[in-house]
């Protein structure tokens, strides 16, 4: 079943048509390119698919594109603004917080919804807002060092 | 890819409960984070998934005399952040802190995490101490049942073709009282719980008049009030020998399957009076010889 939908990605509107069985995951990356979107596991536990859904984090991979229609999604492509990154994105960069880079986009949505709540997070609100996300390089120290120099930025 | 299915989205109950029955292959969908799971496993095959998220009448927690009641597709986050729910319903947001990610958090619906029925559900056990009982509408009408008789089995629920959880209704615990929920489970963040439980206690500082109220989940096939346990402690001092007659009778009158993924049988066993003791202790701590 075919249905046209109307959603707004990193301030763009796009209207199209997709079936009703795409995920919000396989519309960013297929329909729309955007291919910064990962998925990880299906299943949600990962956090590689993670976008932000008006603001909210989610997991792309357990929504339907038609549940995102007449919704902002922010994706990791949204954040850099004329070439120049985001203070968060420099940030995860100086840490050395990425390395193969899988898991950031995920990493860097879930961090920038805490930091547009909470500008100078407790370790506790960083670690709640990450509990559901795994990278398997970095052992993590450096993400949690790339969140307080994001926070120090004001990102 | 998921398999194919069609997609509505009703505007009103009325319509939703007649989508459902008229298609036999409809499922409803609530937050996603269990249905989506299920399809892709082949677990669910739905030819039509209808979004109840679009009913005004399934939404909301309100607040009335007697009673607090919860639209079915309140989420985890609603419970959290509830300016409503006052000290009495700490349990429910004990539950929230533990349920998972909070991307999960933040789709996760209260009647999806119900109609799952999955033997250590966090909001089977905690609502289990509430009294909380379940309303459903469905082609003949509306009916109310108790939590307990709703949660079926492990993994089915008393739904009848056609109906969807609409609210969870909760009769007011009297003033004063206090709950938690804890649980045991292999990693904090995102896991199921090994084994788990929910007390509330009334009138906690005057042992006359304390009543308590204890479930335990992933223990059972479904969430489990412990009758003999809330008789034994209710109205009695509590010391280190009654608590520890309660430990033992906890651990003695469960019987775990073998064969869980998370836990022995044995270990659940021993942990569990472990977990209700100090779930019971810390909400008295001011308190008690």
């Amino acid at each position: 079943m075919q249905h046209q939908i109307r959603i707004t990605v990193n301030g763009e509107e796009h209207r199209l048509t997709v079936p009703s069985h795409r995920t919000l995951l396989e519309f960013l990356r297929e329909d729309l390119g955007l291919t910064g979107v990962k998925e990880g596991c299906g299943n949600g536990e990962c956090g590689a698919c993670t976008v932000l859904l008006d603001g909210v984090p989610v997991r792309s991979c357990l929504i339907l594109a038609l549940e995102a229609g007449n919704c902002k999604v922010e994706t990791i492509e949204g954040l850099a603004r004329g070439g120049l990154l985001h203070p968060l994105q420099e940030a995860f960069i100086e840490a050395g917080a990425v390395q193969c880079g899988f898991c950031t986009p995920g990493f860097i949505m879930a961090g920038k919804a805490l930091l547009d709540r909470s500008p100078r997070p407790t370790p506790a609100q960083v670690y709640q807002a990450f509990g559901g996300h795994l990278c398997r390089c970095t052992g993590y120290e450096t993400i949690l060092r790339a969140m307080e120099l994001a926070a120090d930025k004001g990102a | 890819m998921l398999r194919p299915f069609a997609y509505l989205k009703p505007a009103s109950l009325k319509e939703a409960l007649g989508v459902l029955s008229s298609h036999p292959g409809a499922v409803p969908l609530a937050g996603g984070t269990d249905l989506l799971v299920d399809i892709r496993s082949g677990k669910a095959r739905p030819s039509l998934v209808v979004d109840l998220k679009g009913i005004p009448a399934l939404a909301g927690i309100q607040v009335e005399d007697q009673l607090v009641s919860m639209g079915a597709l309140v989420t985890v986050t609603d419970v959290l952040d509830s300016p409503v729910l006052d000290q009495r319903f700490a349990a429910l947001q004990d539950a929230a802190r533990v349920f998972g990610c909070q991307e999960i958090c933040h789709r996760a619906t209260l009647g999806g995490n119900l109609a799952h029925a999955s033997p250590g559900s966090e909001y089977g056990t905690a609502l289990a101490v509430f009294d909380a009982r379940v309303e459903l509408a469905g082609p003949d009408g509306v009916r109310i049942l108790p939590l307990a008789e709703f949660l079926v089995e492990a993994g089915k629920n008393a739904l009848q073709a056609g109906e969807i959880l609409t609210r969870i209704l909760i009769p007011q615990p009297p003033q004063g009282s206090r709950s938690a929920y804890r649980r045991g489970s292999r990693v904090r963040g995102m896991d199921l719980a090994s084994f788990c439980c929910a007390v509330l206690v009334e009138n906690p500082r005057e042992v006359d008049r304390r009543r308590v109220r204890v479930a335990v989940g992933a223990m059972n096939p479904v969430p489990t009030r412990l009758a003999a346990v809330e008789g034994l402690l209710s109205g009695q001092p509590w010391n280190d020998e009654l608590m520890a007659r309660m430990q033992a009778e906890i651990s003695r009158g469960l019987n775990p399957r073998a064969g869980s993924l998370r836990a022995t049988p044995a270990y659940k066993r021993d942990c569990i009076g472990v977990l209700c003791r100090r779930a019971l202790e810390d909400l008295c701590a001011s308190g008690e010889s």
